[in-house]
């Protein structure tokens, strides 16, 4: 079934109707059907925006749905008028105009009830729609942490959209938050953050709609340092010394901001009497691997095991295994560690090469091991691990061994 | 290799491969123990792919270390590991006797222990490895100049690529190591200091020479001839440690004083030095005469052989730990000149058994070349000169090292 939008206005009760039809044949949507269905709207004061989904067969029109907005961007309840949580069928796919598209991507970012229609993946009904989106002029760079950072020459205004992988192969818009953009006459310039989700993978892609056009954003990877400096240089470029000083300082707080609640949440206290896990961070240094085999006596009097992550995780767990006794947790990363689950009644006890050292060192010099961190702030800390883009150094801040990677631009 | 036996000698190498003085030190362990009525086999490892393995005698055998990790410092497959773990446990011996960490792997030691808990682990320090990220040469990696301590940052500053954090698991890793053993053996008190200043002070340590060879313990010392005093002798490899070069800028210099200086290398030739010192080669040619390549040796010829020179000359720009030449030397009652740092300095009383020169230094080296051709300093060292100690010293020195057999 092909879905095919078309717009029209209703100019005395201020209403903008999006309407569903068929292109052709029996199967065609009735226009009459969805005007007594639009009748069922309520108006409201500055007009009322209706984005209609039709789901189903023509007939019978089981998974209609209307999303109704304000006209200043409000969104109301969405009103379904068959089971909200099933998805298109087979085959449906979005046809219209580009910006409703975008729209109906922009709506399905903030409301849940909306998800089965990205569904199957990659992007479901709206997945003709992306790929066939040209690509807006401008620069665009995502960092791991979820920030983007975006140019669009000529825009005095742009929504945009992350484009999150889910865990099926597919993808989730992600409303962008941040920052007012600075905008000058050449253009505009934003800094803006997807929604902090521990465990959530980072955007992939950027949609945005600025300057009447509605487009792909081609957009290169980065670390966060990176796109703060590569945006303050345009900055610097199109603005003056004060604006874009101003600018920058806004991002920094932004982001600091962002990540302070999640940073919070590793001072967690584990619960007393968990089992401990040791944390170690510097896995390809092979000095570290030995010393572990050859001190397990000793950690195994106050582990219960290891967790490994991180990219060197694999191959320094394939060499330990069979070397130890104590049981060896093996992942890619922190984030996929706290996916294994597990750990989250754990105490996870950090330690990078120095405090390894140091707590495994002779009586006279030894020093205790690092404060153990609850493991149910593992999400929390795989989080600011990324979007501090430096797993090792991560945990190795929190072993007391250098600075917080995420309190960095 | 059937049935126990007492001592399980596990060296880094083998005499049949490589003739450095700690494997040396291993094979003779392990004939002096038999020699003794001590069951003791010799593990050893190699480099050379099997199928170039020489045979060897009964109770001598070797593993492969191709196995290991790049610095041999721990095994890279697990199967090899626990193979020769296996090996050595199958020897059901009472004592395990190793010579060096390296070629031995930190990670073997770990399996070891917890393997025979109540076995005893002896472990024989034959360099600074376990300080020294440098070979264990305790020279530092840009000018050679001598390192006192080892401290995170400064290692770290011989080696760029490694951060100072590295240096302390560095250390952290070989201090449990090494606690993991009963009895550690220095060749050399000096080696016991450095160990010590560093932080390892083992439950029991021992400073216990390396052992001769029984041939050469029991040749007749003879007196050297009076008309050698300005005949030197150098014993060893052209390596940038052992000072050979600076010894031949000392010849040269020395020869301005004393024309009739004159210098025979042995154990090498004149092309393996130009090899390793290009920049030698005018001042081998300006030498002439005054020096004379000799060859490769059989260890058995060394007595004879020294006893051509007039001094034994030891000019190593490191610190040594106990070289055998300087036994060898005592041996053949032929004096020393070393530099005076290091297990050279402890091995060699000065006016006793021979003279001190500032390591590195031509010019002083040069000096002490032009005084102790003087006859008379000669014949008065000469007399005064300690001989090496006797197998049988060595044998007391290392029954209360092994502990007492299972007879």
């Amino acid at each position: 079934m092909t879905l095919r939008v078309v717009t029209a206005y209703r100019a005395s009760t201020g209403l903008r109707l999006v309407l569903a039809d068929a292109p052709t044949g029996a199967s065609s949507l009735r226009i009459a059907g969805l005007t007594s269905l639009v009748s069922a709207a309520r108006p409201v004061a500055g007009g009322v925006r209706l984005l209609l989904v039709a789901e189903g067969p023509a007939e019978a029109l089981p998974g209609l749905r209307l999303l109704p907005e304000t006209a200043d961007g409000r969104c109301l309840p969405p009103l379904a008028f068959a089971d909200p949580q099933s998805g298109p069928p087979p085959g449906a796919a979005f046809v219209g105009e580009a910006a409703l598209g975008f729209a109906l991507a922009f709506a399905a970012a903030e409301r849940p009830a909306l998800r089965p229609l990205l569904s199957p993946p990659p992007f479901g009904v709206l997945g003709g729609w992306l790929a066939a989106l040209p690509a807006l002029p401008g620069e665009a760079l995502l960092a791991p942490d979820g920030s983007a950072g975006v140019w669009l020459p000529g825009a005095a205004a742009a929504d945009l959209l992350a484009l999150v992988p889910t865990a099926e192969g597919g993808l989730l818009p992600s409303r962008l938050h941040g920052p007012p953009p600075l905008v000058t006459g050449a253009g505009l310039l934003r800094i803006a953050f997807a929604p902090l989700r521990p465990l959530a993978p980072p955007p992939v892609g950027l949609v945005g709609a600025a300057a009447g056009r509605c487009g792909r954003l081609p957009a290169r990877r980065s670390d966060a340092p990176a796109m703060a400096e590569a945006i303050g240089a345009i900055a610097a470029r199109v603005a003056s010394p004060a604006e874009a000083s101003a600018f920058r300082s806004l991002a920094l707080a932004e982001r600091r901001e962002r990540l302070a609640s999640l940073a919070a949440g590793l001072a967690a206290v584990p619960e007393p009497g968990a089992p401990q896990v040791l944390l170690p961070a510097g896995l390809s240094d092979p000095f570290l691997r030995r010393l572990l085999v050859l001190a397990e006596p000793v950690l195994a009097r106050r582990f219960v095991a290891l967790l490994l992550a991180g990219p060197e995780a694999q191959e320094a767990g394939r060499w330990l295994r069979p070397r130890l006794s104590l049981p060896v947790g093996v992942a890619r990363s922190l984030a996929d560690a706290a996916r294994q689950g597990g750990y989250a009644r754990t105490a996870l006890v950090p330690a990078g090469p120095q405090s390894l050292a140091a707590a495994l060192a002779p009586a006279p010099e030894r020093r205790p091991f690092p404060p153990a961190l609850a493991g149910r702030a593992l999400p929390a800390l795989a989080a600011l691990a990324r979007a501090g883009g430096d797993e090792a150094a991560a945990v190795l801040h929190l072993a007391g061994e250098g600075a917080a990677p995420w309190a960095a631009p | 290799m059937g049935g126990s036996v007492d001592v399980c000698v596990i060296a880094h190498a083998h005499p049949a491969l490589s003739r450095g003085g700690g494997e040396m030190a291993a094979w003779r362990e392990v004939r002096a123990l038999r020699a003794a009525g001590r069951t003791a086999v010799l593990i050893a490892a190699a480099e050379q792919p099997p199928a170039e393995w020489p045979a060897l005698p009964e109770g001598e055998s070797l593993y492969d270390a191709a196995a290991m990790e790049e610095d041999r410092l721990a095994w890279a497959e697990d199967p090899a590991r626990r193979a020769l773990l296996s090996r050595l446990l199958a020897t059901g011996a009472g004592v395990f006797h190793l010579h060096h960490l390296w070629r031995v792997g930190l990670d073997l030691v770990a399996a070891l222990r917890a393997a025979r808990p109540e076995a005893r682990l002896v472990l024989t320090l034959h360099e600074m490895l376990a300080i020294c990220a440098n070979h264990g040469q305790m020279v530092r990696t840009a000018d050679g100049a001598l390192c006192a301590a080892a401290a995170p940052e400064a290692c770290a500053a011989c080696f760029p690529g490694r951060a100072p954090a590295h240096f302390a698991l560095r250390r952290a890793a070989f201090l449990r190591a090494l606690s993991l053993f009963d009895a550690v053996v220095f060749p050399s008190d000096f080696l016991r200091r450095r160990y010590a200043e560093w932080g390892f002070v083992p439950r029991a340590g021992f400073v216990v020479e390396n052992p001769l060879d029984p041939a050469l313990a029991a040749r007749p010392r003879r007196p050297p001839a009076p008309d050698l005093a300005a005949r030197f002798a150098f014993f060893g490899q052209p390596t940038p440690f052992k000072g050979l070069d600076v010894l031949l800028s000392a010849l040269r210099l020395a020869r301005e004083e004393r024309p009739g200086i004159a210098l025979d290398v042995h154990g090498c030739g004149a092309e393996e030095v130009v090899g390793m010192f290009p920049a030698l080669a005018p001042l081998l040619s300006q030498l002439g005469g005054a020096v004379r390549f000799r060859g490769r040796y059989h260890p058995t010829e060394v007595l004879d052989r020294m006893a051509e020179a007039g001094w034994v000359v030891v000019p190593s720009v490191w610190w040594e730990n106990s070289p055998m030449v300087i036994l060898e030397a005592k041996r053949a009652g032929v004096p020393l000149i070393v530099s005076g740092i290091g297990g050279m300095a402890e091995k060699v009383r000065p006016g006793l058994d021979g003279l001190h020169a500032t390591p590195g230094s031509a010019r002083d080296l040069a000096r002490v070349l032009a005084e102790a051709a003087d006859p008379a300093l000669h014949a008065r060292i000469a007399r005064s000169l300690a001989d090496a100690p006797s197998p049988q010293d060595f044998l007391d020195a290392l029954g209360p090292v092994l502990g007492p057999g299972r007879g």
